[in-house]
């Protein structure tokens, strides 16, 4: 049966066209099947789905400490005694409508340029579609929340460093500025025991950078330091911030391989940048969001984080010349 | 730079432990020549076939069957002697292969006057051109390789440097201590025709993992190399060793040619012997083989494959080729490999925990485990994807390139990007390939990228 309907979206057959849909559908209930055609004839067990999942298992508990945490609050807003069934209950009735919209319109759009450029489609969505959630909050109505996602997606096809999650927030906190002063669904005490848990998993699986996570850190504390020296402030709220929105932000979004520096070297600056940038932020608008903004900041700029990393690291290279590679003189003309 | 007395230790960084089952043992089998010996070109680009016989001459061990077309002094001569019984030919219509029927008594033909041995000494004395003339008449010349694009150099050429490295740590190809047990003093001889060669840049260097031969060739090797595949592979020696731009056109040689050479030198006889593995999970008992060149891969797996449907590799499960049955092992393929082509399905394998997957990342729980060697197969493990950017094929390309942004200067056509990012100094070893989630064929990628620029030069 699966061979039969494979055969059916072979090049040149008759629904070659939805190749990308059965191939979706195919590749998420079974290992590929598929051998090498070429060298090395051995291959690693590691595909872009462990990846993801890998993330996603990570996030999932966070997730569901979210969805309680929405329940929680909102019986502690109604004065009821809180029981944990009926919070998750509360809870999933909220988030539910949001993750159903986020993955809906995700899928579509997904599905919409895989046929479009006839490709697989690809697994990015089941983490960015669950932490975009996380870091809404409930009160953003779904088709802000669907609609900013759209947008997301759209510009994340068009400009590779941009944490498609991470905009689609800013786009709400744009639209709705409100949003940015209501803690996200995510913020709840019982979510820093899980973000501890996740940050092993990702650490311990190699998923995310250590280099980045530290080096956010430590610039941001010593920042906290330093507007300490020059303008004293609330320091118990910086340090709060730093297990809460700070951890969560950089655990999840500014370590994102795909948006972040894709050479190891800029790790440290970059993850310097977002260090400074998200206490400096934070301490002018005083707005829980501003972590997500500095992100987004340095985001911007680190394509060229990232082309003065590839270049420092080119020059250290022996140059290849391509002259000096055809002895004999009938080549010699072929080259530059 | 002169060679060097004294050892240097050189620590490839970005190296991968393929943890294979059926490493061949330590054991070496003579296996008898067979009926039908074939002779396959050398695999370079650079090998422009002239072909000397035909279907039903006679030949002799060492006659002449082919040679370059370019540098017409380069042969490569008959391991066998017996009748041409075929001649096949692959795509493209380029040769394939020369199948000789042995005979029943062999003969040799006497390729130079030179009958008696040559000791080191009187090896001091001789000059670098009357080397290269006997290497040439040898049929030898064909065991050199230049870099970048691993063909064969011209002779009349002065080498910057020629690079040696013992071992070879690819799944699964000959050990260095069994290729040099009981052959320490004729290395030493072949050592010796290469520093005449190289005028004495030679670069040789050992495993670190191979003690006993690092002792007792204390005073020749230059460089002991600490690292997993592919550290030893004499791309990534050259890499970690070089000083300019010109020593990217350095040669190498393989150990087991170095031995060839000596023994040329030392009787005069065209040596027809050679040293292979057959290993992986598909074989019963993997070890090492003494044979013919240009046995048949029938002849070497003969009863001992155990898997239902295999792959025959000729060369190392990273780089070789996938052959067949019938199909002869090149004089510059030193094993066979064997895996199975699986193509079982499993449910949603990436869900699982993962305990037993065989895996050089730490995404799997595996890694928790302590390192154990698993029946690799051919599977692909995945499905093809875009590049996820996830940056793992950087920390294991053992000359510190960046396999994804060569890649993509490749698919954009932006070769001279790409040779700027130093595509020509990868070692084509097949671990990014092998280590991408998305499945991305980087590896051939690249190797057609230098292939299509060793023949047009740059086009943009
Ligand atoms: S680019 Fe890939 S094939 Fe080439 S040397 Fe690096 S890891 Fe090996
Ligand atoms: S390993 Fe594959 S997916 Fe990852 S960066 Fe390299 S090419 Fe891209």
């Amino acid at each position: 049966m699966k061979k039969w309907i494979e055969n059916q979206v072979r090049i040149g057959q008759k629904y070659e066209r939805l190749y990308p849909i059965v191939e979706a559908i195919f590749s998420t209930l079974f290992s590929s099947g598929a051998t090498t055609k070429k060298p090395p004839h051995v291959r690693d067990f590691i595909t872009v789905k462990r990846h993801r999942i890998v993330v996603f298992f990570a996030l999932l508990p966070c997730l569901l400490a979210g969805i309680y945490n929405v329940g929680y609050q909102a019986l502690k807003n109604q004065e009821l005694t809180i029981h944990f069934i009926a919070a998750m209950r509360i809870g999933f009735s909220a988030v539910m409508p949001m993750l159903l919209a986020v993955y809906g319109v995700g899928l579509l759009i997904e599905i919409t340029i895989a046929l479009k450029k006839q490709k697989e489609i690809q697994e990015g969505l089941l983490v960015t579609g669950a932490l975009y959630i996380l870091i809404l909050p409930a009160s953003v109505p779904v088709w802000l929340v669907a609609g900013a996602f759209a947008i997301g997606l759209f510009l994340k096809q068009w400009k590779y460093y941009f944490h498609p999650s991470l905009i689609a927030a800013l786009i709400v906190y744009a639209c709705r500025p409100s949003a940015m002063t209501v803690a996200p669904i995510w913020t709840s005490g019982h979510v820093t025991l899980w973000l501890f848990i996740a940050f092993s998993i990702l650490i311990g699986s190699k998923m995310i950078s250590k280099k980045i996570m530290l080096s956010a850190y430590l610039s941001a504390i010593v920042t906290i330091f330093v507007l300490k020296l020059f303008a004293p402030h609330d320091l118990p709220t910086a340090w709060i911030l730093l297990l809460g929105q700070f951890f969560f932000a950089t655990l999840f979004i500014a370590t994102d391989r795909e948006s972040g520096p894709h050479i190891k070297d800029a790790h440290v600056i970059y993850g310097v940048g977002i260090g400074v940038l998200a206490m400096l932020l934070r301490y002018i608008t005083e707005k829980p969001a501003s972590v997500m903004m500095a992100i987004a900041i340095i985001q911007l700029i680190t394509p060229f984080i990232d082309q003065w990393a590839l270049r420092k690291r080119l020059q250290k290279r022996i140059p290849n010349r391509i002259d000096l590679c055809y002895a004999s003189d009938d080549h010699a003309t072929k080259t530059l | 730079m002169a060679q060097v007395s004294f050892m240097k230790t050189i620590t490839v960084p970005n190296t991968c432990e393929i943890n294979c089952l059926g490493k061949p043992s330590l054991e070496v089998k003579t296996l008898e020549a067979p009926e039908l010996i074939g002779v396959k070109p050398p695999s370079v680009s650079n090998f422009e076939l002239c072909l000397h016989v035909s279907i039903g001459d006679h030949v002799q061990i060492g006659t002449r069957l082919f040679s370059d077309k370019k540098y017409r002094e380069v042969h490569i001569l008959s391991p066998a002697s017996g009748q041409i019984s075929d001649i096949r030919y692959g795509p493209k219509n380029a040769l394939d292969v020369i199948v000789i029927k042995r005979d029943k008594e062999e003969s040799r033909l006497q390729i130079s006057d030179q009958k008696t041995s040559l000791s080191t000494y009187q090896l001091s004395q001789v000059t670098r051109d009357s080397l290269v003339t006997s290497l040439l008449d040898g049929g030898l010349w064909t065991s050199f390789r230049q870099f970048p694009f691993r063909n064969i150099p011209d002779p009349k050429q002065i080498p910057p440097a020629i690079y040696v490295s013992i071992d070879q740590d690819e799944p699964f190809l000959p050990n260095g201590t069994v290729l040099l047990k009981d052959h320490i003093e004729l290395f030493g001889i072949g050592v010796a025709v290469l520093n005449n060669i190289a005028n004495g840049n030679l670069y040789i260097g050992v495993s670190q993992k191979n003690p006993r031969i690092k002792s007792a060739l204390r005073e020749l090797i230059t460089h002991q190399i600490i690292g997993d595949y592919p550290a030893n592979d004499p791309g990534v020696f050259l890499y970690h060793t070089k000083t300019s731009s010109e020593l990217n056109n350095a040669w190498y040689i393989t150990a087991q040619d170095v031995l060839r050479i000596a023994e040329w030198i030392v009787t005069a006889h065209y040596p027809i012997d050679q040293l292979i593995t057959l290993g992986g999970p598909g074989v019963s008992k993997p070890m090492h083989y003494k044979t013919r060149i240009g046995m048949s891969i029938k002849d070497i797996v003969r009863e001992t494959t155990i898997t239902p449907n295999p792959r025959y590799i000729a060369g190392g499960i990273m780089t070789g080729r996938t052959t067949t049955q019938d199909d002869f092992l090149g004089a510059d393929e030193h094993g066979v490999n064997v895996l199975s082509e699986e193509t079982d399905q499993e449910w949603v394998p990436y869900i699982k925990p993962g305990l037993y997957r065989p895996t050089s990342t730490t995404a799997f729980l595996s890694a928790l485990l302590p390192i154990r060697r698993h029946p690799l197969t051919t599977a692909l493990q995945g499905s093809p994807r875009d590049c996820i950017s996830c940056g793992d094929c950087m920390p294991v390309c053992p000359v510190n390139l960046l396999p994804q942004f060569i890649h993509k200067h490749l698919e954009n056509n932006q070769e001279n990007l790409a040779i700027e990012h130093g595509l020509l100094d990868c070692v084509e070893c097949g671990l990014c390939s092998y280590i991408c989630p998305s499945k991305i064929e980087l590896t051939a990628t690249f190797k057609s990228a230098r292939s299509r620029l060793e023949k047009t030069g740059v086009s943009s």
